[in-house]
């Protein structure tokens, strides 16, 4: 298996780190996660769903190190990355490639500057700092911002592109990385239908036809049983459900959000789990945007 | 001025709402006491002062007449025209090197010192915003006395309190720009497995660089003003040409070096915010 969790816990009252969760650990839970098992093969698209606050942030960002777990194991590629010292961390980071809800880009600098920032984990501090890339990696980030089609914005001002033209950028940046994994965080969640949809496809396809894994935290359950081969649900930092699509129906997505009466809402109980579709446009996520616009 | 909020209308009664339609009157009554209590204020303190505002408000136009007659350029001042523009121009540009040495002293401390991309350790955050507040906090003026008796009085000496002063500011100023930016672009540059000087040149930099300048470009016209007043005590630039003719009851030129300041400030605030802009 390319990655293996097991027992992953966070308690943000045992480490008083500064790190910040996207808004979502709920202040006064005693534990973000405990004891989350899961593994994730070559290629699979994987997305977690749950109630805001569940610890879908906290999770994604503890395989990364953005956050440091406070229990259990992380096995990446045969490597134990829980236990890592700093000094290597980089090393794994750059092969797990991340993106977000409010896509992070460097809004003041060009979207192939923005690409190019892919590249930093393979680079030499002086090098990195002075954005000196190889003509390689220079001609490798054009072609990626043709394939997710912003070709023509690469000398465009990030800031003066659309939320799902930041996007596309910031999935560019995380291929730019060759990265084996993808973790992204809520990546519609500021988005219209449209552009999600782009989104989702892209990211789909790119599990399909590089064999990337991707893990997606999702509020839109209908997306997530659209696109995923498998869907792991969070409830207060612990996993309540792990499976298929197929076995995903109603009434386990409505145990996943019980005694969340906000986002009861948006969840299509009523929709048969045989046509997650039909209440597709209007299934939006009620979770305030957390950064705003850029 | 605006009096403090009255009580919160009876929070928690439920559904009834409180409807109390004395609350305007009381709310104006209550600025009315505020402006009647400031007069008295202010007429008590002209009495034990023994202050004539009418007085005072009625030798204004004198004084100002004065001013003109004696102030106003004349013919024969025109003649100290080219010393006067070399020295502004000396003073500005003195005041404008320490103004940028000290932007880029500021920029590396707070860097180091910012929450969002500064050391992790922090003690030393702590220290440097110590440092900023203690070169802010001490005038220019008394900078320029203590350094008077050590380095005696040549341009150096002015430039040294110029740049002590305005590298404490800049650093407060810059502190705040680099705690105010994004900490998402940070997040993901780092998640990329960007090493710590990568994230500080890829990001931070790039976000903070157009407050930067504008701060920076502040304080260069600030210092061209204080630039002149230092030049009084260190006897060199515009402030001391002023006081020689000042001094020396040649008001004719020490208002041409006035006249000659205040355009030549004007100049650098007009093109300064040029500069702002063309860096949005």
């Amino acid at each position: 298996m390319l990655l293996e969790v097991s027992d992953l816990g966070k308690n943000y009252d045992a480490s008083r780190r500064r790190g910040k969760v996207a808004g979502n650990a709920a202040a006064g839970t005693p534990r973000a996660l405990s004891g989350v098992s899961f593994t994730a093969g070559q290629g699979e698209f994987i997305t977690v769903i749950g109630p805001s606050g569940a610890g879908k942030s906290t999770l994604l960002r503890c395989l990364n190190r953005l956050i440091e777990p406070t229990d259990g194991a992380i096995t990446f590629d045969g490597r134990d990355i829980a236990h890592l010292p700093g000094s290597r961390l980089r090393e794994v980071r750059r092969e797990i490639a991340m993106i977000f809800q409010n896509y992070n880009l460097v809004y003041r600098l060009t979207a192939i500057q923005n690409v190019l920032h892919g590249r930093l984990g393979y680079k030499n501090a002086l090098a990195g700092s002075l954005g000196l890339y190889t003509e390689d990696e220079k001609a490798r980030a054009f072609e990626l911002l043709d394939e997710v089609g912003l070709g023509e914005f690469a000398y465009r001002r990030a800031d003066q592109l659309s939320g799902g033209q930041k996007q596309r950028v910031g999935i560019a940046r995380s291929l730019m990385q060759d990265p084996k994994v993808m973790l992204c965080d809520e990546p519609i969640a500021s988005l219209d239908p449209k552009s999600s949809r782009m989104v989702m496809e892209t990211l789909r396809r790119l599990t399909r036809e590089r064999g990337i894994t991707c893990i997606v935290n999702l509020h839109q359950v209908d997306f997530a049983l659209e696109f995923s081969d498998r869907i792991i649900g969070l409830r207060a930092g612990e996993k309540v459900f792990e499976g298929a699509p197929e076995e995903a129906t109603s009434a386990v997505i409505r145990r996943i959000y019980e005694g969340d009466a906000e986002t009861m809402v948006d969840v299509p109980v009523e929709v048969p789990e045989a046509a997650p579709a039909a209440g597709a446009p209007g299934a939006f996520a009620v979770e305030p945007v957390a950064g705003g616009v850029q | 001025m605006s009096a403090a909020a009255p009580a919160a209308p009876a929070a928690g009664t439920g559904r009834a709402r409180a409807v109390d339609l004395t609350w305007f009157r009381r709310r104006q009554l209550r600025t009315l006491m505020g402006v009647v209590a400031v007069v008295v204020a202010f007429q008590l303190c002209s009495m034990v002062c023994n202050f004539s505002l009418t007085y005072a408000l009625g030798s204004v136009p004198a004084a100002f007449v004065w001013m003109f007659q004696n102030f106003v350029p004349t013919a024969e001042s025109l003649a100290n025209f080219p010393l006067v523009i070399t020295q502004t121009v000396s003073t500005a540009l003195d005041s404008a090197a320490a103004t940028v040495i000290a932007a880029i002293a500021g920029i590396v401390l707070s860097v180091l010192g910012s929450s969002t991309i500064g050391v992790s350790w922090a003690p030393v955050r702590g220290a440097i915003r110590a440092i900023a507040s203690v070169f802010r906090n001490i005038p220019m003026i008394a900078w320029a006395l203590l350094l008077l008796l050590s380095f005696k009085q040549n341009e150096f000496t002015g430039f040294l309190a110029l740049f002590l002063t305005a590298f404490g500011q800049l650093t407060r100023f810059f502190l705040d720009t680099f705690d105010e930016i994004p900490t998402g672009p940070v997040e993901a540059l780092k998640s990329c497995g960007a090493g710590y000087w990568q994230i500080v040149f890829q990001a931070g930099l790039p976000l903070a660089v157009a407050d930067l300048m504008s701060w920076m470009l502040y304080m260069v016209e600030t210092n061209i003003r204080s630039a002149t007043l230092i030049g009084l005590l260190t006897g060199t630039g515009i402030g001391f040409v002023f006081n020689l003719y000042y001094t020396s009851f040649r008001y004719d030129t020490a208002g041409l070096v006035i006249i000659v300041t205040i355009v030549f400030v004007l100049v650098i605030e007009a093109v300064s915010n040029v500069a702002r802009r063309s860096m949005i």
